[in-house]
């Protein structure tokens, strides 16, 4: 990694954090389920979409309620129909086949197990959570304050498999 | 060799017949998931409009709504640095950057990628372009030289105007608008969903409105009054094969018929247009690929001009494009193309023979990020035209068919840097070389005036060559984001190294005009901007444009260059009802008036500075429906000497299923 992304992270991360900062945002999760119809092969119809959570965080476990509840109440990308499954963390292994995911805030006990579920179940992780982009454990990083911001951990994204197409990739930030 | 190694290019080409066009992006998306206009039209990669390094105005379908206007000259003058000349009732010119005149433009214009602009007489018809308002999802004004994506003659700007996606955008609408001067215009446009992720718009529209607006109502002008009246229909299908490919298929037909004046000379013509395009593009392993060819028939079968009389012309268009877009690790973008063109054109009495332009281009662009908040564009393009003729010309003609066996070629470059200075503030900086292609009418055109507009000869030259332009732009971009508004100041310098003019030679024993290249000339300009919208409550916005045109040689250029312009707007909405109100002024300037006398006699006259006003009102009662009530401009106004532009009122009823 060249040096000058030792600086550009933090500032990146700044862009994907601002905004509330605990808890992931009816535009962020619009801009995370959206996320996914930009795979190179993305989800179709009637799709499981894992909320992972830490259920020994009462924070975590909020914020993974109201993204489920956001997916219910009609936020939905163009080609899938997304039904929210509540992940405890400490349980992912419970839930082969996951293969579209939302991080929520607070999992951060987790991620090296989030990390280890998705590069096994080729699983594209998302969230708005930096800390998550930080320690390299998620796919893509969001924000929606002051405007959009999608990152792709590149190196995330190749251990799970993961590609996007390639006008996607060229609209959002990748390192 | 050259045609051996125009043959060679052309053939490298035909295979990879793969470009990047407007139509096979997929805006609504892109636009859903970054909430704010992206494109692909400012440097030939995807992006989002705030991000673009260039200069860029984008009006949307909700400006496009809210603006009251007819067409698209009216919407593009709103902007900064746009200018008209209108030469009849609802047919206009329009110049960027300061070079506005009758029957030259240098603007490139294309409608979803597809160049309509004529290369034949290197102008743009916008009455034949077959698009009706309701259809466009955006019109893309780019300013200053882009050759280096878009070719020859794109040298004072792009237009590219993108319709909705007949798969992902369905549109529904009927319109009819009623107003004086006889105007009745109709349009409806329907899309049907033929399979999953198959879809086609099909479009029909018929606009009329009784000639107004000649200033010089003498018989021999009379004589040429025209209804300008227009029909249109077009057809836009599209396919998704799969998650990474699509297949395109449009195909459009206008009749036009008009009155046109050129520095008071009068022409009646009619224009037929077909034109059919295809395109494909697909997520590949090596990148976004795409091919389109298009190819498109001009044919206007009658044109009276008070100078030379009677003409038909007839204009073939075919062009291959392709393109290749990829990105090389996390910062490096890259777009490939490939271009191929040819096209032939006769009309006999005011053109030799038959002509035709083949041309082949590769271009390569290179978008680099240096940081999160600095990225630089770099793009070249080569292109090589042949030009020629064949078919018997008159006995005067002084050119044999050999003459133009010739070519002209060259390099274009866009060099651009975008600094994210602060959250709020943007820098751009940008260079760029352009080309401007002489029309095939400049090489080859042949004839002879009326008696009464002096008896004389006219040649074209096959010895014209490509002029370069130059164009330096520096910009600032601010957003007020408590005013919800964004301010922008741009400062530009362009040099045009030659243009296209015409002086007298001795041919035999008689007097001829033949054409040459002669001086160039340099352009100063400002701009300011700021623009606030909303669909709800208050709109409004204005920009200023500061231009001088400094000529070497006084071709009438700089006269016709308005130094100060001035567009406001401020509009309210309020539940069912939207209310607007467009203000312009535009500085004096001077045109050129001919009379046909024995000797011509020309003189150059003072246009007056004008403003004008064109308020609306809309009411819609029920959703589908809205009921639209315009004044173009509340008082008559001339933008050019033979023409002037009287108030129009209409009423506007529009469907939207």
């Amino acid at each position: 990694m060249r040096w000058w992304w030792a600086f550009v992270i933090p500032f990146m991360l700044c862009l994907v954090c601002a905004g509330p900062g605990q808890a992931t945002t009816p535009n962020e999760l619009k801009v995370a389920v959206r996320v996914f119809d930009f795979l190179t092969v993305p989800p179709r119809g009637p799709t499981p979409l894992a909320v992972i959570f830490d259920g020994q965080n009462k924070a975590s476990l909020e914020d993974a309620l109201a993204i489920q509840e956001g997916l219910k109440s009609g936020v939905s990308s163009a080609k899938a129909e997304l039904l929210p499954v509540l992940v405890d963390a400490r349980h992912l292994d419970e839930f082969p086949d996951l293969h579209v995911g939302v991080v929520a805030f607070g999992t951060g006990a987790y991620f090296d197990r989030i990390l280890g579920y998705a590069i096994k179940n080729h699983t594209v992780t998302i969230s708005s959570d930096p800390s998550c982009m930080q320690s390299g454990k998620c796919t893509v990083g969001i924000g929606s304050s002051p405007r959009v911001e999608v990152i792709i951990n590149r190196a995330v994204a190749a251990s799970c498999g993961i590609e996007f197409s390639e006008a996607f990739r060229m609209m959002v930030r990748e390192f | 060799m050259k045609r051996m190694l125009f043959a060679a290019v052309s053939l490298f080409s035909l295979p990879l017949a793969v470009s990047v066009s407007a139509q096979e992006f997929d805006y609504g998306n892109y636009e859903a998931l970054f909430g704010e206009p992206v494109t692909v039209s400012a440097t030939g990669k995807p992006e989002r409009v705030a991000d673009s390094p260039v200069l860029m105005d984008l009006i949307t379908a909700e400006d496009i709504r809210r603006s009251g206007a007819r067409d698209i000259p009216t919407l593009v003058h709103r902007l900064a640095g746009v200018d008209l000349a209108h030469s009849a009732a609802g047919v206009a010119d329009v110049g960027i950057g300061g070079y506005i005149q009758p029957l030259v433009s240098r603007v490139m214009v294309l409608i979803n990628g597809r160049q309509v602009y004529f290369d034949a007489f290197g102008d743009v018809f916008w009455t034949t372009l077959p698009v009706e308002l309701e259809e466009i999802r955006q019109i893309e004004v780019i300013r200053g030289p882009q050759s280096a994506l878009y070719g020859f003659n794109a040298v004072d700007g792009v237009i590219n105007i993108v319709t909705f996606d007949p798969v992902d955008d369905p549109i529904d609408a009927a319109r009819v608008r009623v107003g004086n001067h006889g105007r009745r215009d109709e349009a409806a446009t329907t899309t049907q969903r033929l399979a999953d992720g198959v879809g086609v718009r099909m479009t029909a529209a018929n606009d009329h409105v009784d000639d107004y607006g000649m200033v010089s109502k003498v018989p021999v002008n009379t004589a040429y009054s025209k209804d300008p009246n227009r029909r249109s229909v077009s057809f836009d299908a599209a396919a998704k094969l799969s998650d990474a490919s699509r297949l395109s298929l449009e195909a459009s037909h206008t009749d036009v018929s008009q009155r046109q004046i050129y520095s008071n000379l009068f022409f009646d013509l009619r224009i037929k247009t077909e034109a059919v395009k295809g395109g494909y593009s697909a997520d590949t392993g090596i990148g976004r690929l795409s091919a389109t060819a298009s190819y498109s028939d001009v044919d206007m079968p009658w044109v009276q001009a008070q100078p030379f009389g009677a003409f038909h012309l007839n204009d073939r268009t075919a062009e291959l494009q392709a393109s290749d877009l990829f990105k090389l690790g996390a910062d490096d973008s890259f777009r490939v193309g490939l271009d191929g063109r040819q096209g032939k054109i006769d009309a006999p009495g005011v053109l030799s023979g038959t002509l035709t332009g083949n041309l082949a281009a590769g271009s390569l662009m290179w978008e680099h990020q240096l940081s999160s908040e600095l990225s630089t564009v770099n793009a070249v393009r080569y292109d090589y035209f042949k030009l020629g003729r064949s078919g018997s010309s008159p006995a005067y003609d002084i050119f044999t068919n050999a003459d133009f066996d010739r070519s002209n070629q060259g390099v274009s470059v866009n060099s651009s840097l975008l600094d994210q200075v602060a959250e709020d503030d943007k820098l751009r900086l940008s260079f760029s070389r352009g080309l401007k292609l002489p029309s095939l009418a400049n090489f080859g055109e042949l004839g002879r005036y009326q008696a009464s507009y002096s008896g004389l000869y006219f040649f074209g030259n096959p010895d014209l060559r490509a002029s370069a332009v130059y164009g330096y732009q520096a910009g600032w971009d601010h957003q007020f984001r408590d005013l919800g508004a964004t301010a922008r100041m741009t400062v530009f310098h362009d040099m045009t190294m030659s243009h296209i003019g015409t002086v007298y030679k001795q041919v035999g024993n008689s007097l001829a005009q033949l054409i040459e290249m002669t001086t160039g000339s340099v352009t100063n300009g400002l701009e300011l901007g700021l623009e606030h919208k909303a669909r709800e409550g208050w709109n409004w916005g204005g920009n200023y444009t500061y231009q001088r045109l400094h000529e070497h040689h006084d071709w009438g250029l700089r006269n016709a260059t308005p130094v100060n312009k001035l567009n406001a707007n401020i509009g309210y909405g309020w539940g069912e009802w939207e209310a607007d109100l467009y203000g312009s002024y535009t500085s004096a300037t001077k045109g050129m008036l001919i009379t046909s006398t024995v000797p011509l006699r020309s003189q150059v006259v003072e246009i007056k500075g004008f403003t004008t006003l064109s308020p609306r009102i809309a009411w819609r009662p029920i959703e589908p429906l809205s009921i639209e009530l315009t004044a173009e401009n509340l008082w008559p106004y001339q933008d050019t000497v033979p023409q002037k532009m009287e108030t129009s009122y209409y009423l506007t009823v529009k469907v939207s299923y």
